[in-house]
């Protein structure tokens, strides 16, 4: 039982307030798992033991037709991704030959996310004839939508150093990508913003992308909680390295607004 | 004098091998058609930077359009899958189906081949079918192993026997 990976080390710093945020900038998280392909999960109808299993969370299920189609010598075809959303549609399951989803848009807080993700695995364990996942990922896409310029105190100066050195002027789009690697899993920081006009304002409204996908490699089915725990934390020091002072007072605060997301 | 010969010079064993290789039993198989029906729907993605793909793509959401570089052919083929009963034997489904995971393997191999990059998940299913078609399928048994060691024990002993005689008779082989 492997309870410690190589990629743990990638991101040298902690952080001292996993227990101090209140509310989150998250607009979407997923949890993704890929398994050695089996074809007949691309069918049009998905495995009954696992559409019973999720019937009572998932209720409402779509068949999701996806097509690639090749140039030259990749070959052009379609297989079927079997969705599966929540009642209230802020959470949605996926399954595909390869991979199986877990997604939300209501993020609250990470022992929910564990909970139903375990769920979620234990009736995959039984359709996708493997005991191990070739990868297992989370992926928090946080928006710092906070009406203020990301770039006073909203964002870490050293992410947006070229935007503070004022040695630049018409900047329309920002962005970056930090991607770490070691052998049994990564880290992958995606950050950036775009100046836009917000809905019947004319001020530019920009805000500011963190995009964090961390993922461990060959993870086996008992291992995969542990794995789960590891990336998230990992995800959380980075997305806290991320932040400027202003984000995370703003996050301390226990207070509704209209720029709520989390990653604790 | 007499030659005195402990073994015959041709054994049924021996024999076997030559003449008759060995071909494994077919096995009974039956087919189970999955269940439930549902309508399809597009869903498209968003997102805020370019996806990319092989092994080390971002995590992809549940309502993005993923591509791992190509795709096997569209026609849809009914996939076989056996429950296999013998006396006092009980597989899974999952199991011993030898016709079924060479179908399988079959479809793998060729969407491998008709990729640019080839998914690591294509890979390790590939791995796991293989390791399975050799367990179930092997292309030397342990029958034909054990034929070997008989006609090779018995060519030992006609060895020894022989120079045995030939001691005896004093003459040099």
């Amino acid at each position: 039982m492997n309870n410690n990976w190589n990629a743990d080390e990638l991101v040298a710093c902690t952080s001292q307030n996993t227990e101090r945020y209140k509310r989150n900038f998250l607009r979407q998280v997923v949890c993704e798992l890929r398994f050695p392909t089996l074809m007949e999960l691309g069918e049009s109808k998905p495995p009954s033991v696992f559409v019973k299993a999720l019937r009572k969370e998932y209720p409402n299920l779509e068949l999701a037709n996806e097509i690639s189609i090749g140039l030259g010598n990749t070959a052009t075809g379609s297989n079927h991704a079997h969705v599966f959303r929540s009642s209230k549609l802020n959470w949605t399951v996926s399954l595909k030959q390869s991979s199986i989803a877990i997604e939300t848009t209501t993020y609250t807080n990470y022992a929910q996310m564990k909970e139903r993700a375990l769920r979620v695995i234990d009736a995959a364990s039984k359709i996708i004839d493997s005991d191990f996942f070739t990868r297992v990922a989370i992926r928090y896409i946080n928006t710092v939508n906070s009406g203020e310029d990301p770039r006073e105190g909203w964002v870490n100066p050293e992410l947006v150093a070229p935007l503070l050195s004022n040695h630049f002027s018409g900047i329309q789009e920002y962005s970056g990508r930090l991607n770490l690697v070691a052998e049994d899993g990564g880290c992958l920081l995606q950050h950036g913003t775009r100046w836009q006009k917000s809905h019947g304002v004319e001020e530019e409204v920009p805000l500011y992308v963190l995009d964090i996908d961390t993922y461990r490699n060959e993870v086996l089915m008992e291992d995969v909680e542990s794995a789960l725990d590891s990336i998230h934390v990992q995800s959380f020091r980075l997305f806290d390295w991320s932040l400027g002072p202003k984000a995370r007072e703003s996050l301390s605060v226990n207070n509704i607004s209209k720029n709520t997301g989390a990653n604790s | 004098m007499s030659a005195y010969i402990d073994n015959p010079l041709v054994f049924p064993e021996i024999q076997w091998v030559v003449d008759a290789p060995f071909r494994p039993e077919n096995l009974f198989q039956s087919s189970l058609i999955s269940q439930t029906g549902f309508a399809s729907k597009s869903v498209v993605p968003s997102n805020f930077f370019g996806n990319t793909t092989g092994p080390d793509a971002p995590t992809s959401t549940a309502s993005e359009n993923t591509n791992f570089g190509g795709a096997y052919s569209s026609s849809q083929t009914q996939l076989d899958s056996s429950k296999k009963n013998s006396a006092g034997a009980n597989f899974s489904w999952m199991g011993n189906d030898i016709e079924r995971i060479a179908s399988q393997r079959v479809k793998l191999i060729a969407e491998k081949y008709a990729r640019d990059n080839v998914p690591q998940e294509i890979l390790a299913r590939l791995e796991i079918l293989n390791h399975r078609l050799s367990k179930f399928y092997p292309r030397v048994t342990d029958a034909q192993v054990k034929a070997l060691e008989i006609a090779n024990d018995h060519l030992i002993n006609l060895e020894d026997a022989h120079d045995e005689i030939a001691h005896r008779l004093g003459i040099s082989i």
